[in-house]
């Protein structure tokens, strides 16, 4: 063949190649990062601590989870575990042993190094109670690894940069665990310097450094620019609290916030035709309950509790107060995740049966007793003053009389944690999709200890430990599912408390905000969000 | 050498044709699109038929999917009107595949006629109708739209992937019938919606 | 392949090959529906695979997918490029155009395929495979004109380009668009088996293009190869027969060098004899003088029709016969010959010693030969032939069996235990003189030998009648 036409055999190929990637080229990306950005967003509450190992509170991990990174993540809506600060992991056969190598060339937000010392000086922080910087009830530690140290055996530095965890027992969504922002790492020389009180001193390794902190007024974060992954698309972040629903929403059409928090089900319909605004859905992934402390009478009656159970209308609930965008719950895992048990009897809205059942209890003439709650929306109880209303009435039908108290969030908390309350209104999001992450905080005597529990039922059942503890063990999929099953078969019999909603949270957020994905775990890192400009 | 010139640019032409020919959507969409992660209550019962309209492979998918998540389905995807008794609910996996049509000797129209008598005795017997579309890379094809059109607007729910080539439609489909949508990423995905239309 | 092997397919198979390649179109068109049933069992294997949640299934289903769209695509192009190029149009257009028209037409034909029979085709991977394939054929049919290897080339090129379009690592590039590529996609992404078929496509993709590439090559060096090796044996023959000329000519100096030293002592003979017959005039010493006079004179013939091999004198037919008769004694009583020779017979060109040597051995043959009939007759005419003279010689002996007509030319063939090698000198010697010789036998009956020598007037340039002894050296000498 001559040159000629070999030349022009190759230039018509590259022609057509040329053609393929510029016609499936994506736009260049939007936007020019010009003026400051200033991503203002207001929420319901203001955090408790700041401090992620010593909190289990939403609020508080929502700010948090900027400052502070874990050493892996999830992504792709709590499916999939990605590396963070570390780059990969190793488990042993027995999964007995995790090692992890870190990433190099990270630096704390003090200019400290990132590297398997600090790593270690975290976690003993965190597990050993006679450590010296141990200071605060580091709840979530116990929540996973039941005790300190629990399930985990030792923590030790390899090398400079590779971490080894070894357990005392396999525990199957021990990865998870390391996503969850409480295991966010914190600058060594920070914890030496004030002592192992973090609580107002957040140093961390995230896209996001901490600047200033008004108690129940904002807290307002600054962009790392040495952040070690690309940075982010903000300048500057605040956390404003606004508790009031309508002046959230107010503010967010006037534009002074951006993204508004914990909005009620009521709001939608304002926010669905402003054109400036945006409606988010979190998927759901939470279950709201009526807690009831089983150390109690005459809650430590199963035959009282079944009697409570029926006498709840969850529909009429969620009519009234969740403007139907939640779900009555069955059981105490949503859904949504697998493991669950969709052929559970349920106690469905009987007050006839539940007179009945009272009676055959001892109670004919039903009983008193005080409901708490608090005075902060939740996402899985947006409104939890009218919830509660709502149960006084119904509790009312059969004859037991209702008081309820309400308590600003803090102290509500602890005081639900000592295992005060007799009826407690409180809720659990999942951090990952996993059934252990709800059943075991809410149903293993693990967690039914006074001051750390996060079992607020203070259900205790010998035959539910043991099965969670076999189910944390394997990773056969199909063998954790049936036990799973079996566990929700044994609660929904002895139904310690009364699983109300599974709600869908919403948030809106003006057009501008781009970039933005709710988790379902109602916490998400702020880098990949970016502000346009308005139009 | 004006030759050699000429035909080059012709080639570069035919290249340009073809890929236009090919793409899906020229432009991206610009607004926002109303969607949900899930459905807040759900809205089906069961047991449900699964069935397919356009006889692709998706089927099985969604069928998989439901059996994963245990939910009470029987899976027909040539099901006619007489199959439905008892049911409380039908998902119609939309995916038009002429070979799957030829494997099933049915006819595009018969496929069609098929369709509608199932949604209007699902609508004369209060069944409720969801929609999966998983349909994504494909340049738009006439009669995979057709069929969307068919079953969508009649649904009441919407699954499809984001970034396909549906999306637009889909959109469009929801919004005038104020139908609610979800758009997954991946299809794994459809996992969570699917079971929150039932539980 | 050479020149005359091409202009073989040009004129003779033309229809042959066009009707073979409508023949193919015929079949890739129709391929969809030959082959429905390996269609539907892609999409049992799909479902088999989403059902299992076995990700291999989806593997044997990309695999049959990727064989039949291939064969067909390869097909249809073969039946195209046989049409193409074995009709007017390829002499016709430049190289390029062809390339245009083939990559059009194949196009066209796929896609009128896929609305036909509604079974679709892959816009992009087609195209590719098809301008690699178009680019192999340039240069592959130039060199070895074998269809068979186009072929083989061409199923590999569309087979790994199939390839691509199950890898949804390649979705964004526009392949794998259709239908049940698609399908393949989807549902190995819902098993989260993307990366085995991304894994699986390159392994498939890189080896065979690489091999397609390879096999090309090694058909167009193998073509060459067997050219060369042709050209080579040719050559290598042609040096053979040079040297054994040269060899040949080489002894052939040497036997003439020794044959004309011979001479010599011949002249001593010669001259010595005449002094004895000039001193004995009477008696038998003349008589036996006279004899050696004749054998000298025989044998200075010999050696010079020996030196002179190859030089022809101009000569009446007459003188041939005198010399013969002098040759040949026919004094047998039991032999009856006949002789008889025409008037103003043309004069002939001839070597006469040999055409003397080779008419004689005709003719001992004919007097040896058995013989049925009480006593033997042999004719011998001389008659004048068309641009030439005609010697017939005809026995009537016990003939010669039909099926043995052929073998009396062999050398070493004799029925009398002679040396069987008369006949085939003979006819030698008149071919060379630009002669024929002819036998026509019948058992029992006789033998007729014809032998016919051109006259003389056919030659331009030949040499004068002189006397043969003082020719000077004639033909080759190699100096």
């Amino acid at each position: 063949m001559k040159i000629g036409n070999k030349k022009l055999i190759i230039l018509s190929v590259l022609a057509i190649i040329i053609a393929v990637m510029f016609g499936s080229l994506k736009d260049a990306a939007r936007g020019s990062y010009d003026t400051e950005k200033r991503l203002i967003v207001g929420r319901a509450n203001d955090s408790v601590t700041l401090d992620p190992s010593c909190t289990v509170e939403m609020d508080s991990f929502k700010v948090t989870v900027n400052i502070l990174e874990t050493l892996v993540k999830c992504e792709n809506g709590g499916n999939e575990v990605v590396p963070l600060l570390a780059e990969s992991w190793e488990s042993s056969e027995d999964g007995l042993k995790w090692v992890f190598k870190l990433r190099r060339g990270v630096k704390f937000h003090d200019g400290t190094a990132f590297d398997a010392d600090a790593v270690v000086l975290n976690f003993n922080r965190w597990m050993y109670e006679d450590n010296p910087y141990h200071k605060g009830t580091f709840n979530y530690w116990n929540y996973i690894f039941g005790g300190f140290p629990g399930l985990v055996k030792s923590v030790t530095a390899l090398n400079n940069y590779s971490v080894e965890i070894k357990l005392n027992k396999p525990f199957a969504p021990f990865l998870y665990a390391m996503t969850m922002p409480a295991f966010g790492i914190a600058s060594p020389e920070a914890i030496k310097k004030y002592q192992g009180d973090l609580s107002e001193h957040p140093v961390g390794t995230g896209p996001f450094v901490y600047r200033s902190w008004e108690r129940n007024k904002s807290i307002i974060l600054e962009r790392n620019d040495k952040y070690w992954n690309d940075a982010a698309k903000v300048n500057w972040v605040e956390f404003k609290v606004i508790p009031g629903n309508k002046e959230r929403l107010e503010e967010l059409k006037k534009g002074t916030i951006h993204i508004a928090d914990y909005l009620s089900p009521n709001d939608i319909a304002a926010i669905k035709y402003d054109p400036n605004l945006y409606l988010y859905f979190r998927p759901s992934f939470n279950i709201g309950y009526m807690a009831m402390n089983n150390e109690k009478p005459p809650f430590d009656n199963r035959l009282v509790r079944a009697a409570i159970n029926h006498a709840i209308d969850k529909d009429k609930l969620i009519n009234d107060v969740f403007d139907n965008l939640a779900k009555p719950a069955a059981t105490f895992i949503p859904p949504s995740l697998w493991g669950y048990n969709g052929s559970l009897e349920i106690y469905e809205y009987n007050p006839e049966k539940s007179r009945q059942l009272l009676a055959e209890a001892g109670y004919p003439d039903g009983f008193n007793t005080t409901l708490w709650v608090m005075n902060a929306s939740r996402e899985y109880l947006p409104n939890p003053l009218k919830t509660a209303q709502l149960i006084r009435e119904n509790l009312r039908k059969v004859n037991i009389n209702v008081e309820i108290v309400v308590f600003n969030w803090s102290e509500y908390l602890n005081k639900i944690r000592n295992g005060e309350h007799e009826i407690a209104l409180i809720g659990w999001t999942g951090d990952y999709a996993d059934p252990d992450n709800f059943l075991y905080t809410m149903l293993s005597s693990e967690n039914a200890k006074p001051g750390l529990a996060g079992n607020y039922s203070f259900y205790k059942s010998i035959e539910v430990d043991q099965l969670l503890a076999q189910a944390r063990q394997t990773t056969n999929m199909s063998f954790r599912r049936s036990l799973y099953r079996r566990i929700q078969e044994t609660v929904n019999y002895d139904i310690p408390s009364v699983p109300m909603v599974h709600t869908m949270p919403v948030l809106a957020a003006r057009l501008s905000v781009q970039g933005y994905t709710p988790h379902m775990t109602g916490i998400e890192s702020l880098e990949q969000v970016s502000l346009e400009n308005e139009r | 050498m004006k030759r050699n010139v000429f035909r080059i640019v012709l080639i570069i032409i035919f290249a340009l044709l073809l890929v236009l020919v090919n793409m899906p959507y020229t432009k991206k969409v610009e607004k926002m699109v109303f969607t949900l992660p899930g459905l807040p209550r759900p809205i089906a019962e069961v047991p449900v038929v699964i069935t397919s309209a356009g006889q692709s492979t998706d089927t099985y998918i969604i069928n998989d999917i439901s059996n994963q998540l245990m939910i009470r389905s029987f899976f027909m995807p040539q099901a006619e009107v007489e199959h439905m008794e008892d049911m409380k609910s039908i998902v119609f996996a939309v995916g038009y595949s002429s070979l799957g049509l030829k494997l099933q000797g049915i006819s595009y129209e018969d496929e069609k006629t098929r369709i509608e008598k199932l949604i209007n005795m699902a609508k004369d017997n209060k069944l409720t109708i969801i929609t999966v579309v998983l349909g994504g890379e494909q340049p738009i094809d006439e009669r995979n739209e057709e069929i969307i059109r068919l079953v969508g607007a009649q649904s009441d729910y919407i699954i499809g992937l984001r970034g396909s080539s549906n999306e637009e439609l889909l959109a469009d489909l929801a919004e005038n019938g104020n139908i609610p949508l979800t758009l997954v990423r991946k299809v794994k995905d459809i996992s969570v919606p699917f079971a929150s239309a039932f539980r | 392949m050479t020149v005359s092997q091409r202009k073989i397919i040009e004129n003779i198979f033309p229809t042959t090959i066009a009707a073979g390649g409508v023949l193919l179109i015929i079949t890739g068109m129709l391929f969809p529906v030959f082959f429905q049933n390996t269609w539907f069992n892609i999409i049992m294997k799909i479902r088999e695979a989403i059902t299992t949640g076995d990700s291999g299934h989806l593997i044997l289903a990309s695999a049959s997918l990727n064989c039949l769209s291939s064969i067909q695509s390869t097909v249809l192009y073969m039946g195209t490029i046989l049409l193409i190029f074995n009709t007017e149009l390829s002499s016709r257009l430049k190289p390029l155009d062809v390339f245009l028209v083939s990559l059009v037409s194949i196009v066209f034909l796929h896609w009128m395929d896929s609305l036909i029979f509604e079974i679709p085709w892959e816009p992009v991977s087609t195209l590719l495979a098809l301008i690699i394939s178009l680019f192999l054929f340039e240069k592959l049919f130039v060199e070895t004109y074998n269809f068979v290897q186009v072929f083989i080339v061409t199923v590999q090129v569309f087979f790994a380009f199939q390839w691509l379009n199950i890898m949804p690592y390649f979705s964004p590039y526009l392949f794998g668009r259709r239908d049940v590529p698609y399908s393949v996609k989807i549902s190995g992404i819902y098993l989260n088996a993307d990366t085995v078929l991304n894994f699986t496509g390159f392994a498939f993709f890189i080896p065979f293009i690489i091999s397609a590439f390879i096999t090309a090559t090694l058909f167009i060096s193998y073509s060459r190869n067997l050219q060369m090796m042709k050209e080579n044996h040719i050559k290598e023959n042609e040096i053979r027969d040079m040297r054994a000329k040269a060899l040949e000519n080489r002894i052939y100096q040497e036997v003439k060098s020794l044959v004309h030293d011979l001479k010599t002592p011949l002249v001593t003979i010669r001259g010595l004899n005449s002094l004895t017959l000039s001193e004995n005039e009477n008696g038998k010493l003349a008589e036996y003088s006279e004899r050696i006079e004749n054998s000298v004179t025989k044998m200075s013939d010999m050696i010079s029709s020996f030196l002179y091999e190859y030089s022809r004198q101009k000569l009446k037919a007459s003188d041939l016969i005198s010399y013969i008769r002098a040759q040949l004694p026919l004094e047998d009583e039991k032999i009856r010959f006949s002789i008889n020779i025409e008037e103003d017979l043309p004069d002939i060109y001839i070597n006469k010693i040999r055409i003397a040597r080779a008419v004689i051995n005709v003719l001992e043959n004919a007097i040896v030969v058995p013989c049925k009939h009480s006593y033997k007759m042999i004719n011998f005419d001389m008659r004048r032939a068309e641009k030439g003279i005609n010697i017939i010689i005809k026995d009537n002996g016990i003939g010669i069996d039909e099926s043995n007509l052929t073998k009396i030319w062999e050398i070493g063939y004799s029925t009398n235990n002679t040396s069987g090698l008369g006949l085939p000198f003979a006819k030698r010697i008149i071919e060379d003189n630009a002669g024929t010789i002819e036998v026509v036998s019948q058992r029992d009956f006789g033998t007729t030998v014809t032998i016919f020598l051109p006259s003389a007037d056919n030659f331009e340039d030949y040499g004068g009648g002189e006397a043969i002894e003082n020719k000077q050296y004639a033909g080759n000498c190699n100096n």
